[in-house]
């Protein structure tokens, strides 16, 4: 097993440098003068071309991309163009808001979907499970800005039960988790009763159900853990999404996450700032991802001889 | 059971239906004529009594939430031309001279006094015994190593360019040299562009440095793309500030600093919109500023276009513009016509310049006259969703005289490569500057030197700068206006630019939280003076 997370880690160095190289060169290439963007409209073209002196941003982009590697080899990836503090410096001060974010929204879909998916599929065509799937589509459906809207009138301003944004308080993570999370629910609920249903079918569970165990025991134990391998993989997409996607959630909300700052930073033409970002997300993504290749593992042992990960 | 199954769908429809309309529904009232007068204060109902838990606990703290519509990239005062970092560095640093931003009157704040020496030197006399918030003395130094940081700045290089250099003739002394004879270096020097900064904090901790000022704040904490907070500075120099903390905390969204308001997590909320002015002004605990202020927005046609350089194709389209549309349309009757480029309270305005009166046959004739009886096509470039809709409104209007106007959606970037490159046919702006100096948003928008930048439409009349020059360097007041009405009259024959309508600046504020106003000048807003009644 260390081996092969072992093998995953450095994998991670071609990902990160074809990553570097793809997102500079598009964010380089695009059209807008990063120099006029700073300086402001009113600055004369002499300041224009000082600034982009300043900035190195006269050199060819194939140069800057060798100067920005070989600074990001030794840690550095660079200054914003607007505050001038270093990248990795706000990247981290935005992650942990994000990183809440992400968790608790997982969290409180899988909360929900995972008992309601099970009960669907166990109790298919009925009642129960014709609402369920309603809600779920209405779940799909209904826009992430509109529910968090609603969401706010609801239980901020009529209530008077939750903040309307922001990070002050340690409950302030709700809103914007089920209102993030609510789509990715739906999605979830309607994947595990489906591969419920799928897996509640084959021999084995008949053969369980044959023996005399439990009803309980057999779906949950037995049914439940096989058809969890699509949910784990849902999760795990929806987790990557949140990493720096939940642009809408977070400004809704006014969270202060990673999302909102790769945006504002691309409308600045912030451009060690995008890139920066982009680089660390993926390094997240790719640790994610070996994380989610590491519960596959514990889901179902089998997966193990795939990985190359023998026993004795 | 299937009859069961149909019922229950049904119910589901319904009630989904229900929800829907109850999240859409309006309190607005329907059919209300659009209001052109100009409103200040909405009068609170009677006090109820009720305030929420968030606002009591803000009152204890003696704490000031302020909801900002952008986050704030640097607050270094020189980093950006940035209407709301300019207001905050005017909460932690001062400058030389200061505009009222109430009233527009020019006065000294750092300088003691002044003299003016010759028509490109000027002396200062600085204030003794002012301090920074770290405790080192204000000096002329620091007034020198301000500017000249200024000048080489990316943000606000611009503003000082008439400074050639500055003198430190001793501690408390200081000489201007400019580059050319220049009355309104008192306006400019009001301007965040001329923050004074301590040489010795800023040298010793390069660009990454914390705000340190003489203001009446103190930076204490900055959380990335969340929240600013600053203390009151007890040991200020002049009048305290209002509030012991002021919290800026950053909401993008007009929605969300509405409700936030309304629930008391928020105390002031910058900008509001349109849509909610009357949602607040029924709310008893809330008070709704709204005014016009300096602010005029345009539209502006390229003058080196083969088509709108047409002096009579200009006209045609400014006769078939009914500028009331906008208001109604965009501003939701939130504003007043506008018939010069410079705002009401700007030194110099002309109340009786005449405007492109609305006709339809007229505008039609024109265009038959510059050879376009069938129209032509009309590109405008828009680079926000504001001026997507103002380029709808626009499309309607023209198309009455056979003008089809093509929209062309823009990011900021690429708008100042298309300015830079005259690439722009038609385009909407908006400026309010920061000081009443008329001088601010002539030079900026019509210069024939700014072409490229903030002169979007490329206009480049020698009689208009000679003007220009001659206004900078009169020190008579009314002969200054005189040269600023001549100006106007000049950009109203020429269609320099078509200006449109100044729109309502609106904030809103909890009831008890008194020293909020909407400043006659630019869009800076006076953080300092809010204080808890």
């Amino acid at each position: 097993m260390l081996k092969y997370i072992c093998k995953r880690i450095l994998m991670l160095i071609p990902v990160i440098i074809g990553v570097s190289f793809i997102v500079f060169f598009i964010v380089n290439l695009a059209p807008g003068d990063t120099a006029r963007m700073i300086a402001g409209s009113d600055a004369d073209q002499a300041t224009v071309e000082r600034i982009r002196n300043e900035l190195g941003l006269e050199d060819s982009v194939f140069v800057r991309y060798a100067r920005y590697l070989w600074g990001g080899l030794h840690g550095d990836l660079g200054q914003s163009y607007y505050s001038d503090q270093p990248v990795v410096k706000i990247f981290f001060q935005r992650l942990p808001a994000t990183l809440l974010l992400s968790f608790w929204s997982v969290l409180f879909s899988l909360v929900i979907s995972l008992p309601l998916g099970v009960l669907s599929a166990v109790k298919q065509y009925s009642v129960f499970d014709n609402c369920a799937m309603v809600f779920a589509l209405l779940g799909v459906s209904i826009p992430t800005f509109w529910l968090g809207i609603l969401g706010i009138l609801l239980f901020s301003l009529k209530l008077q039960f939750l903040p309307s944004g922001g990070n002050e308080y340690w409950y302030s993570f709700l809103l914007p988790a089920i209102t993030n999370g609510f789509q990715m629910m739906a999605l979830t609920t309607r994947m595990t009763r489906s591969s419920m249903l799928e897996v509640i079918r084959q021999d084995y569970i008949t053969t369980a159900r044959a023996k005399g165990i439990g009803e309980r025991i057999v779906v949950l134990k037995h049914a439940l853990r096989n058809a969890l391998i699509p949910v784990v993989t849902t999760a795990g997409n929806f987790l990557i999404m949140m990493i720096g996607g939940a642009v809408v959630t977070e400004t809704i909300f006014s969270w202060p996450g990673v999302g909102r700052l790769i945006f504002d930073s691309i409308s600045k033409r912030d451009l060690n700032m995008v890139v920066g970002c982009v680089i660390l997300v993926t390094v997240i993504v790719c640790i994610i991802n070996l994380l989610v290749d590491l519960v596959y593992v514990i889901v179902d042992p089998k997966i193990k001889t795939t990985y190359g990960i023998r026993k004795g | 059971m299937k009859a069961t199954k149909v019922l229950l769908l049904i119910g589901i429809l319904l009630s989904c239906i229900a929800l829907f309309l109850c999240a859409c529904g309006s309190t607005a009232s329907e059919g209300s004529a659009p209001s052109t007068e100009t409103a200040t204060e909405s009068t609170p109902a009677a006090d109820s009594g009720s305030t929420s838990a968030a606002t009591a606990a803000h009152k204890a703290d003696d704490t000031i939430v302020i909801a900002l519509p952008f986050d704030i990239a640097s607050l270094d005062p020189y980093a950006q031309n940035a209407t709301l970092q300019n207001a905050l560095s005017y909460c932690i640093y001062n400058t030389l001279t200061s505009t009222d931003l109430a009233t527009g009157e020019l006065s000294l704040e750092l300088a003691e006094s002044y003299e003016q020496v010759s028509d490109t030197e000027y002396l200062f006399y600085l204030r003794k015994d002012i301090k920074f918030h770290n405790g080192a003395d204000f000096t002329a130094s620091d007034v020198k190593f301000s500017i000249e940081r200024a000048a080489t700045s990316g943000g606000m290089a611009a503003k000082v360019s008439m400074i050639d250099h500055v003198e430190v003739v001793d501690d408390y002394t200081v000489k201007f040299v400019l580059k050319y004879p220049c009355v309104t270096l008192l306006n400019v020097l009001s301007f965040t562009a001329a923050s004074m900064l301590d040489e010795d904090f800023v040298t010793a901790n390069g660009d990454s440095y914390q705000p340190n000022g003489t203001g009446p704040y103190k930076f204490r904490e900055w959380n990335s793309g969340e929240s600013i907070i600053l203390d009151r500075n007890e040991e200020y120099w002049d009048k305290p500030g209002g509030a012991a903390v002021l919290k800026f905390v950053i909401m993008t969204e007009d929605t969300s600093r509405t409700i936030a308001l309304e629930t008391g997590d928020i105390d002031v909320s910058i900008t509001v919109a349109a849509v909610d002015y009357d949602k607040l002004k029924a709310n008893e605990d809330l008070v709704l500023y709204a005014d016009t202020n300096n602010k005029v927005d345009y539209l502006g046609l390229s003058h080196i276009d083969p088509i709108t350089s047409s002096l009579k194709v200009r006209q045609a389209i400014a006769h078939a513009i009914n500028k009331e549309d906008y208001i109604v349309a965009v501003l939701e009757g939130n504003g007043e016509t506008a018939n010069s480029i410079m705002g009401k309270s700007v030194e110099g305005y002309n109340p009786d310049l005449p405007e492109y009166e609305y006709d339809l046959e007229k505008a039609k004739a024109l265009l038959a006259e510059a050879g376009y009886p069938d129209g032509f096509e009309l590109t405008v470039t828009a680079r926000s969703d504001r001026d997507n809709l103002l380029s709808q409104v626009l499309q309607g209007q023209l198309a009455k005289v056979g003008i089809t106007v093509k929209i062309e959606r823009v990011e900021t970037a690429v708008f100042f490569d298309k300015c830079a490159a005259g690439q722009i046919q038609a385009s909407f702006g908006n400026w309010a500057g920061m000081t009443s100096d008329a001088d601010n948003p002539l030079r900026g928008l019509l210069f024939s030197g700014n072409a490229g930048t903030n002169n979007r439409t490329w206009y480049q009349n020698e009689q208009l700068d000679k003007l220009l020059n001659e206004g900078i360097s009169i020190s008579d007041q009314a002969e200054r206006i005189k040269v600023y009405h001549e100006i106007q009259d000049l950009i109203y024959e020429d269609v320099a630019l078509i200006p449109l309508f100044c729109e309502l600046q609106a904030n809103a504020a909890n009831k008890d939280v008194g020293g909020v106003f909407i400043p006659k000048i630019g869009d800076a807003m006076p953080y300092w003076s809010y204080y808890w009644k």
